[in-house]
């Protein structure tokens, strides 16, 4: 389950509103306090500043009035004589006058106001006139009695007029600013002192003034010039500051007032910047000292404070989160026990329980978590003890499911009823714990007897006793569950009644018994029994179990008798089929053969009433040629149609042009088409190709229906067409033979393909036939994976189609008998010193293809077996030599694969190994056999003979004297010599008197036949490799061929063909068999 | 609680508290920064009243020394060439203003920077030996308190007569090179006819041709003493003469002078205090008026006044405001 992750959300979610809320507290009190604290700190301020300003001016007031007090205590009351007697005063007088004394004492007074008063640069006393009288200077040279005239000047008229003048500022220098204080006495006396003062004092006091940071102080005088500042740059540009706003303020009547509801203006400073402008007046002088202070400045307490209110705003908010931290963890962490404690529980730990003691909700909740949990883990316990009460009873029935399939695979895939019955008892015994084993009884019922077929688990010694037991029905548990054909069980044989194998049991240790009949429809089979060593009943379960193995039980024995029974109908029926294979062999061997000497006396007598011009005797003995070959074809076919009943027939499949095949048929056919006064047309493609299948039953096939045609239609068309198309993926090939004979009624059609059946039974006596042909044609096609349809008209014509896959899906045998019963094609004649080593050994393979050369042969090799067998049908060599030992197929192998396959088993094989199985080799068709190491002269005079050509002697052994004299003629066309022998007694006289090159043999004879005579040829030595060569008309059997396997070089069928093929295939036969024996002669010869 | 949000929480708890620490800490620290005064003169010692004054001035402005003022001292003993070199090392030292006394010092601060600002005392006549353009604007980086050699001399020579009503000669015997003097000459010769004193005027290259001339000085005769701050000539005058003689600054009358007048050495440093606080507080020299000095003495010392049978007059007692005994 996928559980979202909520890591820390309530403990964030409880942190937030903490810091929240203490932070929001925290934040209104410091905005409250800065509102008020601005209010107050700029009252204060303005209260600070406005009392400098006010003590500023004070002191400046003082300065100047302390100076006009110091300087008019200079003053004196005119003398009386003074103004009647101007002029010099003379020193040197003796006496001198009150103005005398008046002016000393006056010009002391100047000199101790200088030495006093540092800012006093001079003093000045200027008569009623308004002339210089005196004049005291720090730096000027002093005068007295100048008389400069100062009565126009300022000073004097308004000092004289209202005793006392305070100038404008002035600058001396430039750079030093000065006033003049001018004092009179009275109104009465006009006499003036003149003060000039350096005001620089006054900067000073100015300077002094620390108004914040930023804040100036400075001194405006009554003509609005400002006089004083920090900045005296400012002073000396005589800055006049009389329209400016804080001035106007200061000279208007509230500025005058300095009310205190606005006691400063704000306005813009002396040097830029918004000010808080604050003023005091100087009364006495007019002067106006103003301080001012930037509004940046002002704020700066006010900064200080927001800095102080964010410092503890920021305290507040860290102990908050502390406190919260605190608090959260406090509260969350029950929470996050409790969730921890459900993930538990939901991650399945049932035993976790949740420990919070914090005497609240969420102990009451945890409280009642664990007892929800508590509750789950008993339920869940319950649930799993019944899960694994059902789990065990699932695994028993699985355990029995698989059993019994156990079982039923067994009696399934064996039919070995101890087997069976094995497996049933021990699965039995172990599902029902049966400890003391468990035994099935089969009930045999002739004897009435319970007879033990499987045992398991139980002990030897009783093993031994249960057959002697001899328990019949109603006779123990066993007897009972049989009478009563129900289970039956003992629960403790110790107490039950009495039974004639208890105390057998009991000595065993066998306490409960437990009997299951096996029954068949109510026919009793047999018992399972199992014991077990404890007493008490066996459960129901077991019983039903047990039944099941019963029933599968009797199943098993059931199905053991069946198999035995068809088993047994089996062999019977491999006897009777045997039986009618050699019946039809043997009879047609006894057909033919007298047929032979018809056919064979007939041509004969015909051939000498053509000579001797007996025309007379042509007719009759032409048809009793006709009726002979007619039973011949009948015979034939009969044969034919019995050895596909028997699915004996083979099919040799090959690839072969199919217009070549069409053209054959034609032109054999030609001649009976032309007979009836038809015309033979063939319609098949040039490039038709080729095809894969039987061709020598295509061309039965073929022939058979060309030849209906050809005798049903009378001056009509016989047409053979073939074509190849595609359908469904494959190649297909139809052939069809299309007529404009008779023709057919489509119930005639329907019965067209049923054996011995033609279109109604007139047409058999008016054209003759068997009556096989279409059936074993429509027989053969089907072998081929095709078939054979029909369409026809009466008075019209049929048309018969044949339609083959071109590439049969039959397989041509690998290792058909070595024995054909058809014409082999002409083999390939091989070069005739083309030697074939078949050898593993490499070095053995050199040496021997080193050594053949030199000796003139030519040399193709093979490094195995398989090898060897394609090189063979490949190169198909004068003479083979073979390594027996070789790892992939062994020499004997190779050998019988050589010999079995028609093309190649005229190839003379020597045998070359370090074994001497000369017997074994020889009986295999070897041609010689040679132990390692070879002798290389025998070697070579071997394959020297082999590889010769030439004809010898032929003894011609058969009992029919026509086909002797067929044969005999034949072959002395071909340049053999022959000797004839009736018999296979006769024969082996003949083989004494003289030996043969070659035997040609007939199998069935009178006295001795074909296969008691190679027995007793091959028995003596001088004639065991004189090859054989069987002409047989007989139908060989498989077993035949294995009798004939090794003793003969060929077989081939008389009847199956024409008698010329026959003769023409034995005289291409028979020189390959002299050179192989003559070649397996000359080292004896030469020995 | 994951221990990864744990450490989250702690790191903001500290940073929570960290942050007014550091707030409080770097208002603390606001660098109160101590301010090097390089202080150049010629002195013989370090204790030269002029910086006295200074050192007074300047604790009167709230400037402790070692708190808020350090000072570089470098007196040279009247050597020029070390004046010179002193010069250039307190300005390669790095001092935040140059405090000199007297002329020589003064241009050789000068010399070696435009940039450091400098405030001078003692010097005679500041636009006239170039120190300054005006005294209203001084441009540059000088500024400082005029002793006003020049135009105090006729007051001197005022002053004698008046201490010596029969005065009839004075001499006044200065070095040529002194410009301050030479400027003085013109308004001596006023003085001199006004007050109706006959006045030799004798310049002279060295100190030994102030002795040939003062050989020539005549009981009746008196001297002034001329402005320099060298001590040879009125060292000279002191020792040689017996006659009447004036100096310019009260130091003399100390040594036994008869009577000076002229700024107050001590006072010249206090001065100079207020403009270096000026300057301090960020004001530009360039903008500073050249301040005359504001405080100028009469000393008169009555025993010397007796060796010489004077008699004080009153006017000279009244006026003077220190008298040595």
């Amino acid at each position: 389950m996928n559980i979202p992750q909520f890591r820390g959300r309530l403990f964030w979610k409880y942190l937030a509103v903490f810091i929240f809320l203490v932070g929001g507290v925290l934040i209104a009190s410091s905005l409250v306090e800065l509102y008020f604290s601005y209010g107050e700190t700029r009252r204060s301020i303005v209260q600070l500043e406005r009392e400098k300003a006010v003590a500023a001016a004070y002191r400046i007031e003082q300065f100047v009035l302390s100076i006009e007090r110091q300087v008019r205590g200079t003053l004196y009351p005119a003398p009386d004589d003074t103004a009647s007697v101007p002029g010099r005063q003379e020193r040197s007088v003796v006496r001198p006058s009150m103005a005398d004394v008046i002016a000393q004492q006056r010009e002391y007074g100047f000199l101790q106001l200088l030495r006093d008063i540092p800012a006093i640069m001079e003093v000045r006393h200027l008569d009623a006139a308004g002339r210089e009288r005196l004049l005291v200077s720090r730096v000027e040279l002093d005068a007295v009695d100048r008389g400069l005239n100062f009565s126009e000047s300022r000073e004097f008229q308004v000092t004289a007029a209202k005793k006392r003048y305070l100038s404008s500022v002035s600058f001396r220098d430039d750079s030093t600013p000065y006033m003049s204080i001018a004092v009179a006495l009275n109104e009465a006396s006009p006499e003036v002192t003149v003060a000039t003062v350096d005001l620089r004092a006054i900067w000073d006091v100015i300077s002094n003034i620390r108004v914040g940071g930023d804040g100036y102080a400075y001194v405006v005088d009554a003509e609005g010039r400002l006089i004083a500042h920090p900045d005296i740059s400012l002073v000396l540009q005589k800055r006049d500051l009389s329209q400016s706003r804080q001035v106007l303020y200061a000279r208007s009547e509230a500025g005058v007032m300095s009310s205190k509801d606005a006691p400063f203006t704000v306005t813009s400073g002396l040097q830029g910047g918004d000010v808080l402008s604050m003023h005091a007046a100087i009364p006495q002088l007019g002067w106006l000292v103003f301080i001012e202070q930037p509004l940046t400045e002002l704020m700066v307490p006010l900064r200080t404070q927001t800095l102080r209110s964010a410092v503890v705003l920021l305290l507040g908010l860290g102990l908050s989160v502390l406190a919260s931290v605190f608090l959260a963890r406090r509260m969350v962490a029950p929470i996050r026990r409790l969730q921890e404690g459900a993930a538990r529980v939901g991650q399945g730990d049932l035993d976790h329980r949740i420990d919070i003691h914090t005497g609240d909700e969420l102990e009451a909740l945890a409280v009642e978590f664990n007892h929800a949990t508590s509750q789950l883990q008993d339920s869940q316990r319950d649930l799993e003890q019944k899960v694994q009460v059902r789990t065990e009873a699932l695994t028993r029935s699985v355990d029995e499911m698989r059993a019994l399939g156990e079982i039923g695979r067994v009696v399934s895939s064996t039919l070995d009823l101890d087997t069976v019955l094995d497996t049933i008892i021990t699965h039995a015994v172990e599902l029902s714990h049966a400890d003391a084993g468990g035994t099935i009884y089969e009930f045999d019922e002739p004897s009435g007897v319970f007879k033990p077929r499987a045992n398991h688990g139980v002990s030897e010694t009783y093993a031994k006793v249960l057959p002697e037991l001899q328990i019949r029905v109603g006779e123990t548990s066993v007897g009972l569950c049989a009478a009563t054909r129900k289970p039956y069980q003992t629960a403790d044989l110790a107490t039950a009644d009495y039974s004639r194998v208890r105390e057998t049991l009991l000595r065993e240790g066998i306490r409960a018994v437990l009997a299951v009949p096996l029954l068949r429809e109510d026919q009793l089979i047999g018992a399972l029994v199992v014991r077990r060593k404890v007493a008490g009943e066996f459960s129901e379960s077991v019983v039903t179990l047990l039944q099941k193995f019963a029933d599968q039980s009797v199943l098993a024995i059931q199905n053991a008798r069946l198999f035995q029974e068809i088993r047994e109908k089996g062999i019977q029926l491999e006897a009777a089929s045997q039986m009618k294979s050699q019946f039809l062999a043997n009879m047609s061997h006894e057909l033919r053969t007298p047929l032979n000497a018809i056919i064979g006396v007939t041509e004969m007598l015909q051939e000498d009433a053509v000579d001797l011009h007996r025309d007379d005797e042509l007719e009759p003995l032409d048809q009793v040629l006709r009726a002979a070959r007619h039973l011949l074809a009948l015979i034939n076919d009969i044969l034919d149609l019995s050895k596909i009943e028997a699915g004996k027939m083979d099919m040799h499949i090959e690839s072969f042009s199919i217009r070549s095949l069409v053209d054959d048929v034609a032109r054999t056919i030609r001649t009976m088409a032309e007979k009836n006064g038809n015309v033979l047309a063939v319609d098949c493609a040039i490039d038709i190709g080729t095809m894969q299948a039987d061709p020598t039953r295509i061309r039965q096939v073929l022939l058979n229906l060309a030849s209906n045609a050809s005798k049903f239609t009378q001056n009509g068309t016989v047409t053979i067409m073939a074509r190849r198309d595609a359908d469904q993926g494959r190649d297909w090939i139809t052939m069809a033979v299309s007529d404009t004979g008779i023709g057919m009624s489509d119930e005639q059609m329907a019965r067209l393909f049923q054996d011995f059946v033609q279109a109604d039974a007139s047409t058999t006596r008016k054209y003759g036939g068997t009556g096989l042909g279409l059936a074993i044609s429509r027989r053969l096609c089907q072998m081929m994976g095709g078939d054979i349809t029909v369409t026809s008209e009466p008075e019209r014509g049929s048309t018969f189609t044949i339609r083959l896959p071109s590439e049969s899906g039959i397989q041509r045998p690998a290792d058909s008998g070595g024995v054909a019963n058809r014409s082999a094609p002409a083999p390939q004649v091989a070069c005739a010193s083309t030697i074939l080593v078949i050898d593993d050994d490499q070095s053995v393979r050199e040496l021997t293809e080193r050594f053949l050369l030199r000796e003139g042969f030519s040399v193709v090799t093979a490094s195995g077996g398989r090898e060897g067998l394609r090189l063979a049908s490949e190169v198909h060599p004068a003479a083979i030599t073979l390594d027996v030992l070789m790892p992939d197929i062994d020499g004997w192998t190779v050998l019988a694969a050589i010999k079995g396959n028609p093309e190649l088993s005229d190839i003379p094989v020597i045998l070359m190994s370090i074994l001497d199985e000369r017997t074994r080799g020889y009986a295999l068709g070897a041609t010689d056999y040679m132990v390692k190491p070879v002798d290389r002269d025998r070697l070579t005079a071997a394959l020297r003979s082999m590889c010769r050509q030439g004809n010898g002697w032929v003894l011609l052994v058969d009992d029919d004297p026509m086909i002797r004299r067929t044969m005999r003629l034949s072959l002395e066309q071909d340049g053999w010599s022959v000797r004839e022998a009736e018999s296979g007694r006769n024969a082996l006289d003949q083989l004494r008197q003289a030996r043969p090159d070659v035997i040609v043999l007939d199998l069935i004879m009178p006295q001795m036949n074909g296969f008691e005579f190679l027995v007793e040829m091959r028995r003596c030595a001088e004639w065991v490799d004189i090859p054989v060569l069987v002409v047989t008309a007989m139908d060989l059997t498989a077993e035949d061929r294995a009798r004939l396997n090794g003793d003969v070089e060929r077989v081939l069928q008389k009847g199956a063909s024409e008698l010329d093929e026959l003769l023409r295939e034995l005289g291409r036969a028979l020189p390959g068999c002299i050179d192989r024996s003559r070649s397996a002669k000359v080292p004896e010869v030469g020995a | 609680m994951a221990p990864r949000s744990l450490a989250h929480v702690h790191a903001i708890c500290v940073a929570l508290f960290l942050f007014p620490l550091l707030l409080s800490l770097a208002q603390a620290q606001q660098p109160q920064r101590v301010i090097r005064i390089g202080v150049l003169n010629q002195a013989w010692a370090a204790n030269h009243p002029a910086v006295d004054g200074l050192k007074e001035g300047l604790r009167d402005q709230g400037y402790i020394e070692g708190r808020d003022v350090i000072y570089e001292t470098r007196f040279t003993k009247g050597d020029p060439d070390a004046t010179s070199a002193a010069a250039k090392e307190l300005v390669s030292s790095g001092v935040d203003l140059i405090f000199t006394s007297n002329e020589p010092a003064t241009l050789a601060a000068k010399e070696a920077t435009q940039r450091i600002p400098i405030v001078f005392t003692l010097v005679g006549d500041p636009v006239l030996t170039g120190i300054v353009s005006s005294l209203a604007k001084p441009g540059g980086n000088l500024t400082g308190i005029s002793s006003r050699a020049t135009e105090l001399a006729p007051k001197r020579l005022e002053v004698l007569k008046t201490l010596v009503a029969d005065l009839r000669r004075v001499w006044f015997i200065y070095y040529r090179s002194d410009i301050t003097d030479t400027a003085a000459l013109s308004s001596l010769r006023e003085a001199a006819r006004r007050l109706d004193v006959e006045l030799v005027v004798r310049g002279v290259n060295d100190s030994a041709e102030v002795n040939l001339l003062l050989k020539q000085v005549r009981p009746g005769d008196g001297l002034l003493a001329p402005a320099v701050d060298t001590l040879d000539i009125p060292a000279t005058v002191l020792e040689a003469a017996n006659v009447p003689s004036v100096f310019p600054t009260a130091l003399w009358v100390e040594h036994g002078a008869l009577v000076s007048y002229g700024p107050n050495f001590r006072s010249q440093g206090v001065q100079a205090a207020r403009l270096i606080v000026k300057i301090l507080r960020g004001g530009r020299p360039a903008d500073l008026p050249v301040e005359g000095a504001d405080r100028i003495d009469l000393a008169v010392n009555l025993s010397t006044a007796r060796q010489l049978q004077l008699i004080v007059p009153t006017k000279i007692l009244v006026r003077a405001n220190l008298m040595q005994r």
